[in-house]
């Protein structure tokens, strides 16, 4: 039985519907990212699972209870806010142990479990301190751990790492995914940075004004993504556009722009049926000459990425590329001609969405 | 063409004039001469009466032996003063708490319509509130009948002094309490819940704590004012026949308070029969122990909420959280509502209703009107000159680049708001007829002097509030692109901090407009007459009730009117 689970959820602020028709199920033990551009209504889904709002429409069930009656202070779930929010007049200590106190419990109990979950986040030696004098990083820790001590199996980050230094976040981000493993706990967590969400789930749900798009594993989510939107906003990909010209048994000659053809293995679109395909810019290549499997270009730009150089490409149909190779790769200069190489094992094909495609992967 | 031409040399002629005036000594000069005005005319004679222990220490004991009970007077007259204001703040707070939650945590339908009744009791004068309170809820031996609806109640003076300043000082505690709610984060409140606190927990333990310079702000504002009002006391007072000036013996009587004790003595040493100068020492005794004491309080107040530990180390989950639901929280909207609508609204407007039933009386209309036009000009002048010197006080107080002394006198600017207006009035009279410095001109010109100390820092709080929150780069983001330091203030923080002008100049014009007891004890119920003072005239010499009622109603339109219009013109400047 899933731990938590959304039927036909909606949730409308006067004219602007935040949350639209969404069915989630998380079960007992998961680490669930819920992955959106911001605004996409991601803090709307969890406040109604926290029970800050009630749902306008749809049901929310935990443990098969209905839970929209039951108030904020009797759902028994930690909740971790972007903006942190410790209490400033309280210190660290009595900030964790404010849930324990709150609910009446004995002054040794208190004590025990404020040790226990500052040990957690290795905070205990800064627990006299108050929330001002600690760093970001230290602060969400300190926030963490008072929401341990409400001593629930259900744990709710909102965006937990996206007011920290970049450094300071990819740290936390591993200890975050261990300690909800280790203590056994669920955890439905909110990111709108891809690589955050893809790094600690078990599973991304991805969302899109206001609505799931799709979900899976983070493996799934990025090798093939089943909608458009997603292939481009859980990394980043190439589009060309084009329709199916003539088929042959598995394979396709897609007609792109500008009289350019390609031949890609593709069995499922009829003839005449306009499409995308769809590479990451690390399955393509670039070399000097004619290719049978690829299409001229011309150099535009080049940057570097680090461990990788990107060039920038405008292909024979006018539409740009990226593409990302070696530094060991041979070099080109801009404006240099060059034949972009594609990896027909790695590509995706898509219908071509009726409102268009950059309609389609608009963020909102 | 040649408009053209005329067009660029006046902007190019404005503009050396801004650069002219930008100019470092000319900019200190003026702050030089703000800072002057501020010592001079507003700080000095303010607290010039405490000098009068010094200087006339002699007329003080002769009155004190030649009339020892005088002691006993001024003693209970100030007590009272205190069990009034402190009594009214607390209530002001148990239901100013609750309503302020309500205002500012709930999306509700005609929350614009409860604001404005909220601070509908505001364009009421006091003088006015005093009487209509006092009708509402009080015997009233003066008249020969029962005004339909009254309840005839109330015969002791520190019940109507309480009840009359629930309506005088309510609407100022849920004001400035919502305002300072209004940026406390709500998340707090969640983080607390998502907890397991219940409500009642989460507000007593996370909420008000955060919440404490609110509270200090709102008891504040309304100490001072319960201390300070003069106007609403005596004809509060008088109504219920508790306020006598006995012109034959030359005494007050009646359960006085200190400014209706300031009023009475005021009026008594104006008296051909009575001894002026034993009054000036009465006077100035009581003045003295008013300022002193409110400063005390004041300081009190400020340490008492910033100290006292609000998260009782106590929790008592079960009962916090059967009071956080079901029937305790409805109870608590309902009274704070039965609070709002029967000791605020209503006894603020009963006048009104009074014109319907009482018998007509004759009016002076003339001198109606005259009182009404004296009450707009000193209201406007004063406004104008808290305008004039409030502003660069206010840019002085956060950008004037000297620390230490911006710090005091952002302290110092609240001391004539705190001193009770009666007290101070009699400080500022002692003070111009004393000294020798400044010319006086005329008694127009004292009273104009004494409204400006009293309303200067409305001016001064709101635009140094709004400065405060604006961000310095924008103003040097213009400096960096050639602005005189007066053209980057014209052009980007004045265009941004005009609202907040305009807020502080309504609450001093409509503060001076009200106010009566300033007026009173710089010149007496005869010189000047504003209209507050033409009212407590009417109730004080005439019981002519239904006139004072025609009056106040009057004077509520008129400045209804004229909040309006300010408002039309704010939100347009928005
Ligand atoms: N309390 C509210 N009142 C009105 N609109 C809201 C409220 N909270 C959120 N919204 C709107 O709902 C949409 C989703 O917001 P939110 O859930 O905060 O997005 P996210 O967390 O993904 O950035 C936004 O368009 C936002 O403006
Ligand atoms: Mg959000």
């Amino acid at each position: 039985m899933p731990l938590v689970e959304l039927r036909r959820v909606t949730k409308r602020f006067g004219p602007i519907v935040a949350v639209e028709d969404v069915d989630l199920r998380v079960d007992d033990g998961e680490y669930v990212t819920v992955l959106g551009p911001s605004g996409c209504g991601k803090t709307t889904l969890i406040k109604m699972i926290a029970g800050i709002w009630a749902p306008t429409e749809g049901e929310v069930l935990v443990d098969g209870r209905d839970v929209v009656p039951v108030l904020l202070e009797d759902r028994d779930l930690g909740y971790v806010f972007q903006n942190i929010v410790l209490f400033p007049h309280l210190s660290v200590w009595k900030n964790a142990t404010y849930s324990p106190w709150v609910r009446g419990l004995g002054e040794e109990e208190v004590s025990s479990i404020g040790k226990e979950v500052l040990r957690l986040v290795d905070l205990l030696d800064q627990s006299r301190f108050f929330p001002r004098e600690l760093s970001g990083g230290a602060q969400q820790k300190a926030a963490l751990a008072r929401a341990l001590a409400n001593r629930a199996q259900l744990l709710i980050l909102d965006e937990p790492l996206s007011a920290l230094d970049s450094r300071v976040r990819l740290e936390l981000r591993y200890q975050l995914r261990a300690l909800v493993k280790d203590l056994g706990l669920t955890a439905i967590h909110v990111t709108h940075d891809q690589e955050e969400a893809l790094s600690v789930a078990d599973r991304v749900v991805v969302m899109r004004k206001g609505r799931i798009v799709e979900e899976g594993s983070p493996r799934e989510l990025y090798r093939s993504p089943a909608h458009i939107f997603t292939s481009n906003f859980v990394g980043e990909n190439n589009f060309l556009e084009g329709s199916i010209a003539k088929r042959a048994d598995e394979w396709a000659l897609v007609a792109l722009r500008n009289q350019q053809y390609l031949w890609v293995p593709d069995g499922r679109h009829s003839v005449g049926r306009a499409v995308v395909l769809a590479w990451r810019p690390e399955y393509l290549d670039l070399r000097k000459g004619y290719s049978p499997n690829g299409l001229p270009g011309t150099v535009e730009g080049e940057r570097f990425l680090g461990s990788e150089l990107r060039y920038i490409v405008r292909l024979a149909t006018e539409e740009r590329v990226s593409v990302d190779v070696p530094l060991t790769h041979e070099r080109f200069k801009v404006g240099e001609d060059t034949t972009v190489e594609f990896d027909y094992e790695k590509m995706l094909i898509y219908p071509r969405p009726y409102e268009g495609l950059e309609e389609a992967l608009k963020l909102e | 063409m040649r408009e053209g031409q005329g067009d660029t040399r006046n902007r190019r002629l404005s503009q050396r004039l801004l650069a002219f005036l930008s100019r470092r000594p000319i900019i200190a000069t003026w702050y030089g001469a703000v800072l002057l005005y501020f010592f001079l005319l507003v700080l000095l004679p303010t607290l010039f009466v405490l000098s009068f222990v010094f200087t006339g220490w002699q007329a003080i004991q002769g009155l004190l032996s030649a009339r020892p009970e005088v002691l006993g007077t001024i003693g209970s007259a100030i007590l009272l003063s205190y069990q009034t204001a402190i009594i009214v703040t607390l209530v002001d707070l148990v239901f100013g708490l609750p309503l302020a939650w309500f205002l500012v945590r709930r999306a509700f339908r005609g929350k614009s319509l409860l604001n404005t009744l909220i601070d509908s009791p505001l364009a009421v004068p006091t003088a006015g509130l005093g009487f209509s309170v006092a009708l509402f809820w009080g015997v009233t031996p003066f008249l020969d009948f029962k005004p339909f609806g009254s309840l005839g109640l109330v015969s002791s003076g520190l019940l109507i002094l309480i009840l009359l300043h629930f309506t005088t000082t309510f609407p100022y505690m849920v004001r400035s309490l919502s305002a300072i709610l209004k940026e406390i984060d709500i998340d707090y409140e969640i983080a607390a819940r998502a907890s397991g606190a219940s409500k009642l927990t989460a507000t007593r333990t996370v909420t008000l704590p955060l919440f404490r310079s609110g509270i200090a702000t709102g008891a504040t504002l309304v100490l001072a004012k319960a201390l300070s009002d003069t106007g609403g006391v005596v004809t509060a007072l008088t109504t219920i026949g508790k306020f006598g000036v006995n012109t034959a013996d030359c005494r007050a009587e009646g359960e006085l308070n200190g400014t209706a004790l300031i009023a009475a003595w005021k009026t008594l040493s104006d008296v051909a029969g009575c001894q002026s100068s034993e009054f000036t020492a009465g006077l100035a005794l009581v003045a003295i122990l008013m300022i002193v004491s409110a400063l005390a309080l004041l300081v009190v107040v400020k340490i008492l909420t910033m100290r006292a530990r609000i998260p009782m180390k106590r929790i008592f989950p079960t009962w916090e959280k059967r009071l956080s639901r079901g029937i305790a929280p409805r109870i608590r909207d309902g009274a704070t509502f039965f609070f709002l609508i029967f000791l605020v609204l209503i006894p603020s407007f009963f006048l009104i209703g009074f014109l319907l039933v009482g018998s007509p009386e004759p009016i002076e209309w003339n001198t109606l009107y005259r009182s009404i036009y004296f009450s707009f000009m000193i209201a406007g002048v004063a406004t104008a000159i808290d305008l004039a010197l409030g502003i660069p006080m206010a840019i002085f107080i956060v950008r004037g680049g000297m620390r230490r002394l911006g710090r005091a006198m952002d302290v110092l600017v609240n001391v004539p708001y705190i001193v009770p207006s009666a007290a101070l009035g009699i400080s500022l009279s002692l003070f111009f007829t004393q000294q020798r410095l400044v010319p006086v001109p005329s008694l127009f010109f004292i009273v104009t002097l004494a409204h400006v100390a009293f309303t200067f820092p409305f001016v001064v709080r709101n635009v140094t509030g709004a400065l405060e929150g604006l961000d310095p780069a924008m103003e040097e983001t213009a400096r960096s692109l050639g602005a005189r330091p007066l053209q980057s203030f014209r052009r980007v923080t004045f265009p941004i901090i005009k609202a907040s002008i305009l807020a502080g100049a309504i609450m001093a014009f409509t503060r001076s407009v009200g106010e009566t007891g300033a007026t009173l004890a710089v010149a007496g119920r005869e010189a000047i007459i504003t209209a507050p003072v033409y009212i407590v005239n009417l109730i004080l010499e005439e019981q002519n009730f239904y006139a004072a009622a025609l009056a106040t109603t009057v004077l509520i339109s008129v400045s209804a009117t004229a909040m309006l219009l300010m408002r039309y013109i704010t939100r347009r400047a928005r």
